[in-house]
């Protein structure tokens, strides 16, 4: 993980786990350009999101075979924009940026696996890096369930995604311990889903501490920089 | 699809809900009857128009051959839109584009476990390709919930004519639609889930919301429940938190309301079918409403 990537957005962020590697920058929070924006006036600030995927990012076998593929894939897209913004609104401090919008732009250079909660925990250092008022950083984390087994398999790569009956992502606020984002796709039982959340749980929690040791280091590398040019 | 509410209403809706006596007298966990019709829409496969409250939903199910998708040479596949009537709702509902993306796209997922081999007729080349079209007629609260039980029961419904496949010798294909209205299949669907929409509100969560309930709640999660008690999509889409110990509760009721829907919804459907058989020439469709009040 590294913070201040892209040097011309406000904040910007690098996560990368093994062949997961993911890019996101925050541009903002700044005047409302987007269509229908300016004519309203909001009291919140609006966090949009934008998700491009490389084109070499995934393995071969999503062909991306015909315009049907493609479609499905730009929609699919757009979902996993929307997931991420819903993920992080909640905790972001809308109310404090009045008529503005905070833009945030993932770039997913691979994805191996658990790539939207890569995204999520990206966007979370890149909003802080961006020294954007949140409650906590939202951490996030997937399982892989195996429905005849009971297993849950924590942060999975993408060959046990395909493999796996169920996927589930879930972000957590750590600090005050509330579920920000659930999104589970494919068959499981009750109780194999509580015992993936719950693992969910406990990688969130790992997780954000982590973060924050980066954050911390970065900002004493920061400071080192502008003392000794 | 939200309402306006004062903080007076939001208030007293809270309250109910806390004292698991809401506005109109239902516990937390009770859902409020539906009415289903099957196959009223004449140039379709199968269709189905769901009722539940104010929101009514109708689907209409199209089969057409086409190509299969290459990830999955032997099998059909379900193409999915969903469509607001342009008088469905107040202008409020207009503030959010993505709900009809949205919609769609959670039906899609929930159709994913469905086994499609049935629908296949050459492998990689040819299969029925099942067209799912939604129309929200009118978005009164639960519109999830209503249009998966819309879909299920076209599905239900839908009738695929039976195709013969002979080669003419050349190694083409040729494939012979039957038109005959009692040579068909009909489509398997005990692995078809429904949605059951779990709102927030307060420190509490409600199934099968009205719309002001939906306005006032804080987060809501979609749970797609099949006959086995199993779940085939779990997703919150709202913003707004939800405490792990509470989400694990409404887990637990969305299993059980899910279960005792499609329960509910096999005996409509048998019911309907029932009545049919010994009333064939029965009033149905859109104007019987009318009808019966004059």
């Amino acid at each position: 993980m590294s913070t201040g990537t892209v040097s011309h957005a406000n904040g910007s962020a690098y996560l990368e786990l093994a062949g997961t590697r993911v890019m996101a920058a925050v541009y903002g929070p700044r005047e409302n350009t987007r269509a229908g924006g300016l004519q309203q006036f909001n009291e919140q600030a609006v966090l949009q999101c934008d998700v491009a995927r490389a084109p070499f990012a995934s393995p071969r076998d999503d062909a991306r075979i015909g315009t049907d593929a493609n479609t499905s894939a730009a929609a699919a897209d757009r979902q996993f924009a929307t997931s991420v913004a819903t993920a992080l609104q909640s905790s972001v401090r809308l109310e404090k940026y009045a008529k503005s919008s905070i833009d945030l732009f993932v770039t997913i250079i691979g994805d191996d696996g658990g790539a939207l909660a890569a995204s999520i925990n990206c966007c979370t250092l890149a909003l802080a890096d961006a020294g954007i008022e949140m409650n906590d950083m939202v951490t996030a984390a997937s399982v892989a369930l195996a429905a005849n087994t009971n297993i849950v398999l924590w942060d999975p790569t993408h060959l046990e995604e395909s493999r796996a009956s169920a996927i589930a992502t879930q972000a957590l606020r750590v600090s005050d311990n509330l579920v920000t984002l659930l999104d589970q796709s494919g068959e499981s039982s009750l109780k194999l889903s509580v015992k993936a959340l719950e693992a969910c749980s406990s990688m969130s929690v790992q997780l954000h501490g982590l973060m924050q040791q980066t954050l911390v280091s970065s900002l004493l590398e920061r400071r080192k920089q502008q003392l000794l040019p | 699809m939200t309402l306006a509410l004062s903080r007076f209403e939001q208030e007293d809706i809270a309250a109910g809900v806390a004292a698991n006596l809401r506005s109109d007298g239902r516990l937390r966990t009770d859902y409020r009857p539906f009415t289903v019709e099957s196959g009223i829409v004449s140039n379709t496969s199968g269709s189905a128009r769901v009722r539940l409250g104010l929101t009514d939903v109708l689907v209409g199910v199209k089969a057409e051959i086409g190509e299969p998708d290459q990830a999955k040479p032997t099998q059909g596949r379900f193409e999915v839109t969903v469509d607001f009537s342009s008088t469905s709702a107040s202008a409020a509902a207009f503030d959010d584009d993505n709900t009809e993306t949205e919609l769609a796209s959670a039906i899609a997922r929930t159709l994913k476990g469905v086994d499609l081999s049935a629908l296949c007729i050459v492998p990689g080349e040819q299969c029925w390709v099942i067209y799912i079209d939604a129309l929200i007629l009118v978005a009164a609260g639960n519109a999830y919930d209503v249009l998966s039980l819309a879909v299920r029961a076209a599905l239900a419904n839908t009738r695929i004519p039976k195709v013969e496949v002979s080669d003419d010798g050349h190694g083409r294909v040729e494939l012979e639609v039957s038109d005959d209205p009692h040579h068909v299949t009909e489509l398997d669907i005990r692995a078809v889930p429904v949605i059951v929409t779990l709102s927030k509100i307060g420190a509490f969560h409600i199934v099968d919301a009205t719309i002001e309930e939906e306005s006032c709640a804080k987060s809501r999660v979609h749970v797609a429940v099949d006959s086995k008690g199993a779940f085939c999509m779990v997703t919150k889409a709202s913003a707004g938190g939800i405490e792990p110990q509470l989400l694990f509760d409404a887990l637990e009721s969305a299993k059980q309301v899910g279960q005792h829907l499609l329960s509910q919804l096999e005996a409509t459907l048998k019911q309907e079918e029932r009545a049919l058989a010994m009333f064939p020439n029965s009033q149905r469709g859109f104007l019987t409403d009318l009808q019966s009040a004059t």
